[in-house]
C-alpha cells in the first residue's frame, strides 16, 4: 500500500482545487516562479498521486511517477496555453507517463480478461435493484472497490477515474486519451458495470455473485 | 427528462449513480513531507541554473570592457618609473610628478574608451581614436 509515501488519508470532499489558484498564480506559474508553483503542487500532489497509484502497480513506482508530473509541468508550463483547465493539463501529464512507464516495462495495456469494444461486452451488466442508499462506504467496501478497480482493463480504469473520481469533463477525457467521446461513454459504462459485478457479492450474498 | 441518447440514459441509471459515488467517496491519500521536500529540491536544481545563465549574459558587456582595462593597465603599470632609492630628493619628486601626468593622462583616455564601449559618448566613432591620442602616452 501506499502509506510509505502517505501521511494520512481523508475522504474526499470533493473539492475542486482549481478554485484555490487563481490566474494571477497560474500566470506567475507560466514565469516558473517556483513559490507559486509550490500552490500548484499543494492544490493537486494528492489527486495526482491518488490517480497514478491506481494506474501503476505499486506505491513507489507511483510517487516517483507523481514527481515526474510536476517537474514536466514546471518545465512546460510557459507552453500551457490555458485551452483546458491546469488539472486537465496535469492528469494528461500523469496519463501519458503511466502509458509510457507501462509500455517501457513492456505490460502494455493490459487487457485482463474484457473486451473493451464498442459493439462487444463481455460483461454482465445492469442490475436493477441497485440502489445509491445501499452503498455505505465502510473500509471493507472502499477495500473492495480499490480491488476491483486494480483488476480492470488501464483503458476502463483511466475513464472510470478521470470521471468519476476526478469529475473531468467527457471531451477533455476524450482529449486526454485520444478516444471519440462516444468511446469515453461507453468505457465508463463497462468500467462501472465490472465495479458493480465486483460488489454484488458484497451486498447480496454468494447467491448472486 | 431531456431528451439523452440510450448511453446517456444507462450512464444515468441508479446503479452506476452508486458506483460513481462510491468510487468519489473512495479515501485520498496525502503525500509525505518527505516526498514533497525531495520534488522541491529537484525543482530547485533546475531554477539556479537557469538563472546564472541570465545573470552572467545581463554583465557579459561590462564584464568585457573591464577585463580590457585590466590587461591594459597592466600593460602600461610596469614602464611607470618609480622613485630612485638611489637618487637625490629633487630626482624623486620630478619622477613622482611625471608619474601622476602620465596616469592623468592615461586615465582620461580609458575613461574615452569606457564611454565609447557603453554608447554614453557623443562623439563619432571615427574620432575618438586619434594617432596625437597615442603618443599621448
Amino acid at each position: 500500500m501506499a502509506m510509505a509515501y502517505a501521511a494520512g488519508a481523508t475522504l474526499s470532499a470533493g473539492k475542486v482545487p482549481e478554485q484555490i489558484l487563481d490566474a494571477q498564480v497560474i500566470e506567475r506559474c507560466r514565469r516558473q516562479d517556483f513559490e507559486a508553483f509550490g500552490k500548484l503542487i499543494d492544490a493537486y500532489q494528492n489527486r495526482i498521486f491518488g490517480f497514478v497509484r491506481r494506474m501503476v502497480p505499486n506505491a513507489e513506482e507511483a510517487a516517483d511517477v507523481t514527481q515526474e508530473v510536476f517537474i514536466r509541468a514546471f518545465q512546460a508550463f510557459h507552453r500551457f496555453d490555458g485551452r483546458c483547465s491546469v488539472r486537465t493539463w496535469l492528469f494528461r501529464i500523469a496519463y501519458n507517463l503511466c502509458v509510457d512507464r507501462s509500455r517501457r516495462a513492456d505490460r502494455s495495456i493490459q487487457e485482463a480478461s474484457m473486451y473493451v469494444g464498442d459493439s462487444e461486452e463481455a460483461i454482465e451488466v445492469a442490475d436493477s435493484r441497485w440502489q445509491p442508499d445501499d452503498l455505505m462506504l465502510t473500509e471493507e467496501l472502499a477495500d473492495l472497490v480499490e480491488k476491483a478497480i486494480g483488476s480492470m482493463s488501464e483503458k476502463l480504469r483511466s475513464v472510470l477515474l478521470l470521471h468519476d473520481r476526478e469529475d473531468l469533463p467527457y471531451d477533455e477525457i476524450a482529449e486526454t486519451l485520444g478516444v471519440p467521446v462516444g468511446t469515453v461513454k461507453s468505457r465508463l459504462f463497462l468500467a462501472r458495470a465490472h465495479l458493480q459485478n465486483a460488489l454484488r457479492e458484497y451486498l447480496y450474498g454468494a447467491d448472486h455473485a | 427528462m431531456p431528451n439523452l441518447d440510450p448511453l446517456d440514459q444507462q450512464l444515468n441509471a441508479d446503479g452506476q449513480q452508486a458506483v460513481r459515488q462510491v468510487v468519489r467517496e473512495l479515501p485520498e491519500e496525502s503525500m509525505s513531507m518527505a516526498w514533497r521536500s525531495d520534488l522541491n529540491e529537484r525543482l530547485l536544481q533546475m531554477t539556479p541554473a537557469k538563472r546564472k545563465r541570465w545573470h552572467l549574459l545581463d554583465w557579459r558587456p561590462a564584464l568585457g570592457v573591464g577585463l580590457a582595462v585590466v590587461a591594459f593597465g597592466f600593460l602600461i603599470l610596469p614602464n611607470r618609473s618609480a622613485p630612485s632609492a638611489n637618487g637625490t630628493l629633487e630626482e624623486s619628486l620630478a619622477s613622482v610628478h611625471a608619474g601622476a601626468q602620465i596616469e592623468a593622462e592615461f586615465g582620461s583616455s580609458m575613461s574615452a574608451i569606457v564611454q565609447n564601449a557603453t554608447g554614453e559618448s557623443g562623439r563619432p566613432h571615427s574620432e575618438t581614436w586619434q594617432v596625437s591620442d597615442l603618443e599621448l602616452l
